[in-house]
């Protein structure tokens, strides 16, 4: 589809965590899809979620505790240390089931961010920040392409107004994109670059689209 | 699987997710009209048709889902698909 919805954009794409703005941004542009990382914070950050995609998300929701924050029950991965939002308000529902159904969510949720990494089609979103750097992108894009041909953007802030919302190619399905200003982590929806956001999403896919070949080295050709 | 069948089992999983007896699956039924059908619940709901059908839904698959009919309908591809050997 050449013009998108915003919507149709979005769902091209799939958090792959730090915390939770880019899924406001999916939300915010109508797509409610589910993902692992979606409404996740990795704690120890990048390494950690190296190590999760090294170890192909073993023993996730084996162990994890329920905490309340802000009225909230969260969950907390005790492997991989993951701090996911339930959307379970405290009080509203039984504590014991909530944890069954968290351990069997992080198992199911992990199983299908593997098999959408080996399918290869989405466009995976690290929002990065502090000494991340190109070096630390290859490395993780190494790791999602030891499952499939996936693109890996990484969405960084700049102080240049020229680069806002521009995406630049790195080779080998790396883009890096550039945002004015990353969400407070208490107010996140208020003060969120929701059109800087979409217009990153909607040039990286452009760019993923312009990289594939018109035809597929499967393809047979005919003569 | 007739399709009769194929929503009995599938008011099973319901009333057991949602624990209540008097829910019925039908195709026009959807989240809006189930108080508590929120993203975790839809989870619970896949999960348990996964083991109940013994069959693999992939994220994308269920976020395509708009009502218990395109459920019904993804379950009746993918047992079929099953039979004959075709799933990939």
């Amino acid at each position: 589809m050449l013009n998108p919805s915003p919507e149709l954009v979005m769902r091209d794409f799939e958090s792959l965590g730090f915390n939770c703005e880019f899924g406001l941004v999916q939300r915010h542009f109508g797509a409610e899809a589910l993902g692992l990382l979606r409404w996740g914070h990795v704690q120890p950050g990048f390494e950690t979620l190296l190590s999760m995609l090294e170890h192909r998300f073993e023993g996730i929701g084996e162990h994890i505790r329920l905490d309340i924050i802000n009225g909230e029950w969260v969950s907390l991965d005790l492997k991989y240390k993951i701090v996911f939002h339930t959307d379970q308000r405290a009080g509203m529902v039984d504590e014991h089931r909530l944890v069954t159904t968290e351990k069997r969510r992080m198992r199911y949720m992990a199983e299908s961010l593997l098999d959408l990494m080996v399918e290869g089609e989405t466009i995976f979103v690290y929002k990065a920040e502090g000494s991340f750097g190109l070096s630390d992108a290859r490395r993780l894009l190494t790791a999602i392409r030891a499952f499939g041909g996936s693109c890996l953007l990484w969405v960084c802030t700049t102080e240049n107004a020229d680069r806002v919302g521009c995406v630049e190619e790195h080779g080998d399905g790396l883009m890096q994109g550039y945002i004015d200003r990353f969400s407070p982590t208490e107010n996140i929806y208020a003060h969120c670059s929701f059109q800087i956001w979409l217009a990153i999403c909607q040039r990286a896919r452009i760019l993923k689209l312009d990289a594939k070949p018109l035809i597929s080295p499967k393809t047979p050709v005919e003569f | 699987m007739t399709r009769t069948e194929l929503y009995a089992s599938l008011t099973e999983v319901f009333q057991d997710v949602f624990m209540r007896d008097d829910l019925t699956a039908t195709p026009e039924l959807s989240a809006k009209d189930v108080p508590g059908w929120d993203s975790l619940k839809q989870i619970e709901i896949v999960i348990a048709v996964q083991e109940a059908f013994g069959i693999k839904l992939t994220t994308r698959e269920v976020d395509r889902l708009t009502c218990v009919g395109d459920l019904a309908d993804a379950v009746a591809r993918k047992t079929e698909a099953r039979k004959t050997g075709s799933e990939s």
